[in-house]
């Protein structure tokens, strides 16, 4: 069951009315899955749900299993769910490097911490820019550093809230791929959504779509 | 047409900047020239550093310096630590702004802080009511100790009412700050990377909060290092706090200890002015030790440490809950006492004679007490709005470097520019005037209306006004019939706080006023020296009820008319 994230009858209500799903699938690790629907769908608070962060307006079924367990009842802490939203979210008042420390894990000697550091700044092709302060970076640059500061956590998941929608369209495919093949290279199950078909088409994985979705569980799942 | 609009624009900021830094600055020159013996006028024709011998000479100088420092630091130091468990517990998102905390805390800044001390001076005395309720619970005492807490040599007492009263302050200043901050999605973000909450907060939120409080807190340690009224009822006496020993000075019938008092007055600016630097140090090795700390990895804390961190936390909210409560408690039970003798927990009988023998001294203290309030508040309110309205015609950096200036009053200790000012008034015959009271006064209730005005001002939606001028409307019309209207809520709360604050005032009175303008807060201190309970619990009610009413008065005042409000 390693590598896979398994949504199970998922249905989200808002105000006692019924917003999403039912959603059944099995995410595998190297074939991201792609969430489309326009604004106001529920993507998005679909995600806050899987991270056990879903506002009191809403409320859910179904259950969500990662690597066979189920995840459902754990604080978001917990859950071993790496995310990343619109915006990059890079804590203004810690430097680069601090910012991916503080994804790692405790207990690690200061070498071994150091030596994760530079590896995540070289994965994100950004090495060297350790020192600089998160705001002096480019919109392109904060992205990728706020992927390796999820990924250092050692999520078992990953879970993908537009974080290319605020990029240009030149930035947005490079970091896409970045996002996925480094995801894979982690064997990472990722959950996309988006309201972009070029995120469906770089995918290359299975495509819900919300627009289509209605009652009949994945019948408008497809492959494209 | 341009250079006009500029000049005029220019005018209402520098107004303010004169009134503030003008008359701090030549406050504090002549306290710069009296301390070095210089005041033709008072018979000091050179330069010389006497007073500094006399005062350095003096054997009370260490323990009055010790017992200020304890309190002022002291107090400093446990209100921010206590503030900021306060708010990471009950609010750390800045979201909850209408749940009991907040009003608690609001409450608590309206008592004056003379009726505070006045309460606490009963319920702390070796004969007030702890004692009194320890009495009756173990006879250990049947007659008062003679153990001192008030007036406390050490300076603990006055630590404690310092305490009680700033705590509030900073937890309403770190809510209002956190809105800026928006720590939700921080706090989403470390959660997603395995953090509790908790340690979130204090890794994350302090750090971008501390930046934004640190004026309110440096503020709190100035206050608390030069504060005059509550040292004088709560404080040590032999020697008082060095505030105290320089209004003593300065108020001396013999005009020369006014060099005296000049001199001391500068070791007061001197002694704030290494405590600010004391604390930013204390910061930098904060950051220095911490910063490895934030991102050694670490996902939750002690959870022993947190369960003990929660249990103090709510006995100390209680105790000063409690405090607060008895303290104003007290002060009304005194006032309708009859007889209240050692040991008894209730008085014997109620009577109205107190009130009876207060009102017919009230008159002028009451007044003058609405009077000054109602004239600084006001005056200062359409400054800070001409400011406001004005500095969108400057440069930014221009504004945000000429508003730092504008808090001068909270930062530097009243005790030593008030000094000079008054011997300035006495230098031009306006010494014991209504019009000196008030100029006074308007130092320290602008920069607290400036301060609740700007941001909503700030925030208004500039395309109204854009509209306005769209339809024909002038600029004053503009301001008159649409901006005032929207945010007459603003300027009733701005009204509610400067009006408080200007009713608590004790100092400006005193200084400017020497003895011929009283207020409710003058005449409550003088008072309460004479010893009698039941007086003083008057004056501590009704200067606690007035700074109420006006509060509540221009809250309700600036609410939308009732057929408006759909």
């Amino acid at each position: 069951m390693k590598g896979i994230l398994a949504l199970q009858g998922v249905t989200l209500f808002k105000d006692g009315v019924r917003l999403l799903g039912p959603i059944d699938c099995d995410i595998a690790a190297g074939q991201p899955t792609v969430l489309m629907g326009p604004s106001g769908s529920g993507k998005s608070s679909l995600l806050n749900w899987l991270i056990g962060a879903l506002p009191p307006a809403f409320a859910a079924e179904g259950r969500v299993l990662l690597n066979g367990r189920d995840i459902g009842p754990l604080p978001t802490q917990a859950r071993r769910l790496g995310i990343l939203f619109q915006d990059d979210l890079l804590f203004p008042h810690l430097s680069v490097a601090e910012n991916l420390a503080f994804g790692l894990a405790p207990g690690l000697g200061r070498n071994e911490r150091q030596a994760r550091i530079m590896a995540g700044l070289a994965e994100a092709e950004l090495p060297g820019l350790g020192g600089r302060d998160p705001l002096s970076l480019s919109g392109g640059e904060r992205a990728r550093i706020a992927l390796m500061r999820t990924l250092l956590a050692e999520p078992q998941a990953l879970l993908l809230d537009e974080p290319f929608a605020k990029l240009d369209v030149a930035l947005r495919g490079r970091f896409r791929s970045l996002v996925f093949e480094r995801a894979a290279a982690r064997n990472l199950p990722v959950l996309l959504v988006s309201h972009d078909p070029a995120d469906a088409v770089a995918a290359q994985g299975l495509v819900i779509d919300l627009a289509r979705l209605d009652g009949a569980a994945n019948s408008a799942a497809r492959n494209p | 047409m341009a250079s006009s609009t500029l000049s005029r624009g220019q005018l209402a900021p520098a107004a303010a900047l004169i009134l503030l830094v003008g008359s701090i600055g030549l406050g504090l020159a002549f306290v710069l020239a009296l301390g070095f013996g210089y005041l033709p006028a008072l018979g000091g024709d050179t330069f010389s550093a006497a007073g500094f011998r006399q005062l350095f000479g003096d054997p009370r100088l260490l323990p009055c310096l010790f017992s200020t420092m304890i309190a002022g630091i002291g107090a400093t130091i446990a209100a921010v630590l206590v503030a900021t468990a306060l708010v990471a517990e009950f609010d750390p998102m800045g979201t909850a702004s209408r749940t009991w905390p907040h009003r608690l805390a609001i409450a608590v800044l309206a008592v004056p802080h003379v009726s505070l001390a006045l309460g606490l001076a009963f319920v702390l005395a070796p004969s007030g009511w702890i004692l009194r309720a320890l009495q009756a619970l173990t006879h250990a005492w049947p007659l008062p100790p003679d153990w001192q807490l008030v007036p406390g040599e050490s300076g603990l007492a006055l630590a404690l009412a310092l305490f009680l009263k700033e705590t509030p302050f900073l937890f309403v200043a770190m809510v209002m700050a956190l809105h800026q901050i928006k720590p939700a999605p921080l706090l989403l973000t470390a959660r997603t990377l395995g953090y509790r909450d908790e340690i979130a907060w204090v890794k994350l939120v302090l750090p971008l909060l501390y930046p934004l409080i640190r004026f309110p807190i440096l503020a709190v340690l100035a206050y608390g290092l030069s504060v005059v009224d509550m040292s004088l009822i709560l404080g040590p006496t032999a020697p008082p706090t060095l505030p105290v020993l320089i209004l003593r000075w300065a108020n001396d019938p013999d005009l020369t200890q006014r060099f005296l008092a000049a001199s001391a007055a500068l070791l007061q600016v001197s002694l704030v002015a290494g405590a600010i630097l004391l604390w930013w140090l204390g910061e930098r090795a904060a950051t220095l030790l911490l910063r490895g700390w934030l991102t050694a990895g670490r996902r939750q804390g002690p959870r022993a440490v947190m369960l003990l961190g929660r249990a103090l936390l709510q006995t100390i909210c209680l105790a000063a809950v409690a405090m607060i409560v008895a303290a104003l408690f007290g002060l009304a039970m005194w006032s309708i006492a009859e007889a209240w003798r050692y040991p008894a927990l209730l008085p014997s009988g109620a009577s109205l004679d107190a009130w009876g023998r207060a009102f017919a001294g009230i008159g002028a203290p009451l007044i003058n007490s609405l009077g000054i309030a109602s004239a600084a508040t006001g005056l200062a309110i359409v400054l800070a709005l001409a400011c406001l309205e004005h500095e969108k015609h400057l440069r930014e950096e221009l504004v945000v470097r000429a508003e730092k200036w504008l808090f001068l009053p909270l930062l530097v200790p009243e005790v030593s520019f008030l000094l000079g000012l008054q011997v300035l008034l006495l230098l031009i015959g306006l010494n014991g005037t209504w019009l000196a009271v008030l100029w006074l006064h308007l130092l320290f209730v602008f920069p607290y209306v400036f301060l609740t005005l700007k941001e909503p001002w700030r925030a208004f939606d500039p395309r109204f006004e854009r509209i306005g001028l769209a339809l024909g409307q002038s600029p004053f019309q503009i301001l008159w019939r649409i901006k005032l209207p929207l945010l007459r809520g603003a300027i009733g709360w701005a009204a509610a706080i400067g009006g408080s604050v200007s009713l608590s005032l004790y100092l400006p009175t005193v200084q400017g006023g020497e003895g011929r303008v009283v207020t409710l807060a003058s005449e409550a201190v003088a008072l309460s020296a004479g010893g009698d309970r039941r007086i003083v619990g008057v004056y501590g009610i009704l200067q606690a009820t007035v700074a109420g009413l006006f509060f509540v008065l221009a809250l309700l005042a600036a609410r939308r008319p009732r057929w408006s409000r759909r």
